[in-house]
C-alpha cells in the first residue's frame, strides 16, 4: 500500500494541474481574450477568428506603423480590419501574442511576471503600461487563483511564431 | 495539523505593517542612527540632485553574504531626497516592518516639512513650467519590490570604496572577508567601461539581472566578474528615446540623460564595435 502513496500524490498533481487548465480555458474562453488576441480574417458570412492564429497577436505581416490622424467628430478608436490593432488618444497598440512563444510570446514570461502585468497594469509589472483596449481594471480584479489558471492554460497552448510590433505614441500635437 | 494551526495563529497575530506617517518630520529622519550615503553610480532623474540616508536598527547588521544581494533588518529605513534648481522637491521613504514588506511613501515638500503624498502618485508643477513626477507606490514597487535587493542603492558594487570602512565598523555581517581591506568592485577592461556599465547596472540593473525581467539582455553586475556582452544597439535605441512606449528606464525619468548617452555611445560604438 505504501508503494502506491506516491503514485497517487503524482496522479493527484497531474490532475490538479490538469483542472487548473481547464479553468484556464474556460475563463479565457469567457472573458473575450480572443476578441482581441486572434485576428479575424474574412470569412465567407463575414469576419472570423482565424483560429490557425489562434491567442497570437497583431499579425507581423500586417504592416501599420502610424496612429489615424484624429478627426472631428464623435468617434474615438479606430479598429484595424484584424481586430487586433487599435488607434486612439494613446497612439497605436496592438494585441500581444499570448502564445508560449519562446521568441515572440509568452515562452520566457514566468507565472509571477504574468500576474503583475495584469496586477500592475504595467508590461512585467515594471515597463511600458498596458494600453487600451486591453480591461486591465476589469481582469487585474480577478483572484490569484484565476489569473495563474489563464496563464497555465495559456503556456499549454501550441507555440505560434509572431512578432508583434511595438506600440507607437500619439504624434506630439 | 498542530503545525498548521500554530502557523495561523501566528500569520493572525503578526502585526500588519505599520502605516507611515503623514509628515516626513516625524519619520526620524536626523535621528542619531541616520547615516548618509551615495552610491557611485548615479541613476538618471532627470537632472535632479539627490541626497541617501540610512538607518539601521541599534546593534542591527546587513546580511552581505549573497555579495549582489544584501538582505536588511526588520526596521531598516532608508530616504531619498530630491532636489530641482537647488530647492527640495520630494523626499522617497521605506522602511522594512517586522513582517518582512517594505513600504513605501513619497513626501512633497511644503515650507519647512514635507507632507505625504497620495499613493496614486501625483504631478507636481515646477517653476518654468517643468513637470514632476512624484511616483506612485507601485512605481515605487516596480523598480525596488522585483531586485535583487530592494535598497539598491546601499549595496557591495554602489558604495565600493566606502564598504571597507563599514566593514570594519561591524556592520556587515557574512561578507567577503577580503572587502575589509580591498573594495568590491568589478572587472571592468578601461575605464570608460568601468564607467558605462556601472551606469547601466544603476539605471537597467533593478529589472535586467538573471532571474528579472524574461528579456535577453543583462545589465546588473556581479561583484568580482566582467560584464556579460550586450546588445548594445538595443541598449542605446532604449535610451536614447523618450517615446513613453518604448524608453528605458520606464518610469521615473521624462527627459533623455545626454551626458549618460554619450557614454554608452562612446563605449558601444568605439571600445565594443564588433
Amino acid at each position: 500500500m505504501k508503494s502506491l502513496i506516491p503514485m497517487l500524490l503524482l496522479l493527484a498533481g497531474a490532475a490538479q494541474a490538469t483542472d487548473r487548465i481547464e479553468r484556464g480555458r474556460y475563463l479565457v474562453n469567457t472573458s473575450g481574450c480572443t476578441d482581441c488576441h486572434t485576428p479575424l480574417k474574412m470569412g465567407a458570412h463575414g469576419p472570423e477568428p482565424d483560429l490557425a492564429r489562434s491567442l497570437s497577436g497583431h499579425p507581423e505581416s500586417f504592416v501599420i506603423t502610424a496612429p489615424v490622424a484624429p478627426r472631428a467628430g464623435p468617434w474615438m478608436v479606430t479598429i484595424a480590419a484584424t481586430g487586433t490593432a487599435y488607434s486612439g488618444p494613446w497612439g497605436l497598440s496592438f494585441a500581444a501574442n499570448l502564445t508560449p512563444d519562446v521568441e515572440t510570446g509568452l515562452g520566457r514570461w514566468s507565472e509571477n511576471d504574468f500576474l503583475q502585468t495584469v496586477r500592475t497594469g504595467r508590461h512585467l509589472g515594471r515597463g511600458r503600461p498596458v494600453l487600451p483596449p486591453m480591461p486591465i481594471p476589469v481582469y487585474s480584479q480577478m483572484t490569484d487563483d484565476d489569473l495563474k489558471a489563464v496563464f497555465a492554460y495559456l503556456k499549454s497552448l501550441p507555440p505560434i511564431r509572431n512578432q508583434v510590433p511595438e506600440p507607437v505614441a500619439p504624434a506630439q500635437p | 495539523m498542530h503545525r498548521l494551526a500554530l502557523l495561523l495563529l501566528f500569520l493572525l497575530a503578526a502585526p500588519a505593517g505599520a502605516a507611515l506617517p503623514e509628515r516626513l518630520s516625524e519619520t526620524g529622519l536626523g535621528g542619531p542612527d541616520v547615516r548618509a550615503f551615495e552610491p557611485r553610480f548615479a541613476l538618471w532623474s532627470d537632472g535632479a540632485a539627490k541626497r541617501r540616508w540610512i538607518a539601521l536598527p541599534p546593534g542591527a547588521q546587513v546580511d552581505a553574504s549573497r555579495p549582489d544581494a544584501w538582505r536588511f533588518p526588520a526596521g531598516t529605513r532608508l530616504w531619498k531626497e530630491f532636489s530641482v534648481d537647488g530647492r527640495p522637491v520630494e523626499t522617497r521613504h521605506f522602511v522594512l516592518g517586522d513582517d518582512g514588506r517594505w513600504e513605501f511613501a513619497s513626501y512633497v515638500w511644503q515650507g519647512d516639512d514635507a507632507i505625504r503624498a497620495p499613493a496614486r502618485g501625483q504631478v507636481l508643477a515646477l517653476p518654468g513650467g517643468r513637470r514632476y513626477d512624484v511616483p506612485s507606490t507601485g512605481d515605487c514597487m516596480a523598480c525596488h519590490a522585483g531586485a535583487r535587493s530592494p535598497v539598491l542603492g546601499f549595496a557591495a558594487l554602489q558604495l565600493g570604496p566606502a564598504v571597507p570602512a563599514l566593514m570594519r565598523e561591524g556592520l556587515l555581517k557574512g561578507a567577503p572577508v577580503s572587502w575589509a581591506t580591498r573594495a568590491p568592485d568589478f572587472i571592468a577592461a578601461s575605464h570608460v567601461e568601468h564607467l558605462a556599465r556601472g551606469y547601466l547596472h544603476a539605471n537597467c540593473g533593478h529589472c535586467h539581472f538573471d532571474g528579472g525581467v524574461p528579456v535577453p539582455l543583462r545589465l546588473a553586475l556581479d561583484v568580482g566578474a566582467r560584464p556579460v556582452l550586450v546588445d548594445g544597439a538595443a541598449v542605446l535605441r532604449r535610451a536614447g528615446t523618450r517615446n513613453p512606449y518604448q524608453q528605458m528606464p520606464p518610469l521615473g525619468t521624462r527627459e533623455i540623460d545626454a551626458q549618460g548617452l554619450a557614454l554608452l555611445a562612446h563605449h558601444f560604438n568605439q571600445e565594443h564595435r564588433p
